[in-house]
């Protein structure tokens, strides 16, 4: 008797559909099931249609019995963040402005999924165009995190975040612009990807500021974190920002060890401010790779201060160009009863997007705006170079850099609401490495002591621009000297 | 903060084409204030001489050849608010007479 599916890493599914011990629909049956009765109590999907995830189950096996390789993620549930097209069906950015917007096409990332046999299950919740830290900004409502539910998942990919850390999926994906990836995985004690720049394909992925999204996986482990990431990762004509490099072998750098592997830690982060659980149990995992043959260093980052302003200068200013086609004339919402087309537009926006959208939009308006764009967006971008310039100093000196993923654990629900600043500072280690275009990762790291119960926390690994492989190298060897990854939330096990 | 400027919402809504209430225009003031005290740590920063940097991987960025490629065709409009039968997008009067 084999362990239920959901207690069995993606690989092991793909593996046990490929060998026929399994199938795809009894696979699908049985997180659907699960869903039924736990996804009401966390609300990490806004939707699931069982009669098409059976179907494409189904689809799946029938390859199978046809003799055609099914691929290397044959029968897994990959739950989608609401943020990607996945063609006919419905993609809102948890808004109400998008609330009847079908997808015209795929995304190239669900296109490969496709190809690798993985079953596109669900759509993920999400705050209102990614733009948030907690999943709280979603016009359906928030989502609960697993470890306790009064607080939130993390955010802006806190839907996927919570499904896989529940076991309501085995991976999913996310997007992550400022740490929207890297915060909730860490919030939620699972691991969270984003790679560099430019290594996975847009095309699909509504935009929110473009030079810095990128889109990546969420997985309970480093193996199957590599194998979803070697899918997704790839040039792609119908994307000119996605990199012509070839796709990184992550499994052979998970077995490759350590030895030599310099981390550099960023004095910068690891400060006497910094919460003093988080900060030990930093430090005790970078000791733990160290034991398998890495060495510590300490770096400088000078203007990690700089990071937050600098990164919601260009976030928002970039936000308020790409949201400007939501105008009520070609998609989804258009207000009633208005017969003056600059009304239409004011008044379409105003019902369709809600508080967090809107402050942005403002902000980026006032950025970009004439006598400020020069003192606030065009310094932005200057300080850009310089923040770019630091990561390069510092990477002389090491092969990774590690630190915290978030600040803190996971927070009450309400408890930023009102404070915009605060909800802000959730992307004070995560948002320079979009900035510069580097990829990291959040892997867990350990538990702080919750009201009602142990709240995760994240290990940061970032790599320079196209080195996933010394971040898996490093995060395999964390994972080997450890078990956080295979902690379940309470209620969550059976 | 006397040197930094004042961003009244309602400039910038206009700007932006978003309607905003009494409510929310008094809240954004206020919340904007504070935001851009945080902001204005930049504008210390000496930039002298510093190219902007609008993307991360500057080298990689190329175009496409400049060739006929087949796009979305009319199902688009699927997606419209109002169409003219699902041939065109329809809108109110543009231009007043």
């Amino acid at each position: 008797m084999t362990a239920a599916f959901h207690l069995q890493t993606a690989g092991g599914i793909a593996d046990a559909v490929r060998a026929r011990r399994a199938s795809a629909t009894e696979v699908a049956k049985s997180f659907l099931d699960r869903a039924a009765a736990l996804n009401p109590s966390l609300f990490a999907f806004i939707e699931l249609q069982r009669d098409d995830i059976l179907a494409q189950a189904r689809a799946i096996d029938t390859n199978i019995s046809n003799g055609k390789d099914p691929g290397a993620l044959a029968g897994v549930p990959v739950a989608i963040k609401d943020i990607l097209c996945i063609r006919g069906g419905l993609v809102t950015c948890g808004s109400k402005i998008l609330k009847n917007y079908r997808a015209p096409y795929d995304a190239t990332v669900i296109r490969k999924l496709r190809d690798a046999g993985a079953i596109l299950y669900g759509r993920t919740n999400m705050d209102e165009f990614a733009m948030g830290s907690s999943t709280e900004h979603s016009c359906y409502g928030p989502t609960r995190n697993p470890w306790d539910t009064t607080c939130v998942p993390g955010g802006s990919s806190g839907g996927s975040a919570a499904a896989v850390a529940a076991r309501l999926a085995p991976l999913s994906l996310g997007t992550d612009t400022g740490g929207s990836i890297r915060q909730p995985a860490s919030l939620c004690g699972i691991v969270g990807l984003k790679p560099t720049y430019g290594r996975v394909s847009r095309y699909g992925l509504i935009a929110f500021a473009s030079s810095l999204d990128q889109i990546g996986p969420f997985a309970t482990n480093i193996d199957d974190c590599a194998l979803i990431t070697e899918i997704l990762c790839g040039v792609d004509p119908r994307d000119s920002t996605s990199v012509d490099a070839p796709v990184p072998d992550l499994r052979a750098a998970i077995r490759r060890g350590v030895n030599g592997l310099r981390i550099g830690v960023p004095k910068q982060w690891m400060t006497n401010e910094l919460d003093s659980t988080v900060r030990e149990s930093v430090n005790l995992a970078i000791d733990g790779i160290c034991a398998a043959g890495a060495t510590r260093v300490e770096v400088d980052l000078p203007r990690a201060h700089l990071a937050i302003p600098t990164y919601y200068l260009v976030a928002t200013a970039e936000a308020s160009s790409n949201l400007a086609r939501f105008d009520g004339i070609r998609f989804a919402h258009r207000a009633s009863g208005v017969h003056a087309l600059i009304e239409l537009y004011g008044k379409t926006r105003d019902e369709g997007f809600g508080e967090e959208v809107k402050r942005r939009i403002l902000l980026g308006t006032f950025v970009l705006s004439a006598g400020y764009a020069e003192a606030y967006y065009n310094k932005a971008l200057q300080v850009r170079r310089l923040l770019k310039d630091d990561f390069e100093n510092a990477f002389a000196h090491c092969d990774v850099i590690a630190g915290p993923a978030s600040p803190t654990p996971t927070f009450e629900i309400g408890s930023k609401s009102n404070d915009p600043l605060s909800m802000y500072l959730c992307d004070l280690f995560t948002a320079a490495i979009n900035l510069v275009g580097l990829p990291g990762i959040s892997v867990p790291c350990g538990f702080a002591k919750g009201k009602n119960g142990p709240l995760p926390l994240g290990l940061q690994i970032v790599a320079p621009a196209l080195r996933e492989d010394s971040i898996f190298a490093a995060a395999a060897a964390h994972e080997s000297a450890t078990d956080w990854h295979r902690r379940i939330p309470a209620g969550f096990e059976t | 903060m006397s040197e930094g400027p004042s961003l009244d919402p309602a400039v910038f809504a206009r700007l932006a084409r978003l309607e905003l209430s009494d409510e929310e225009r008094r809240r954004y003031a206020k919340e904007f204030e504070s935001l851009l005290n945080y902001f204005n740590q930049i504008r210390e920063v000496d930039t002298t001489g510093v190219e902007p940097m609008v993307y991360a991987l500057e080298a990689s960025l190329r175009a496409r050849a400049d060739a006929i490629a087949p796009s979305v065709g009319r199902e688009i409009l699927k997606n419209a608010p109002a169409t003219e039968g699902g041939e065109f997008f329809s809108v109110p009067k543009v231009i007043e007479s």
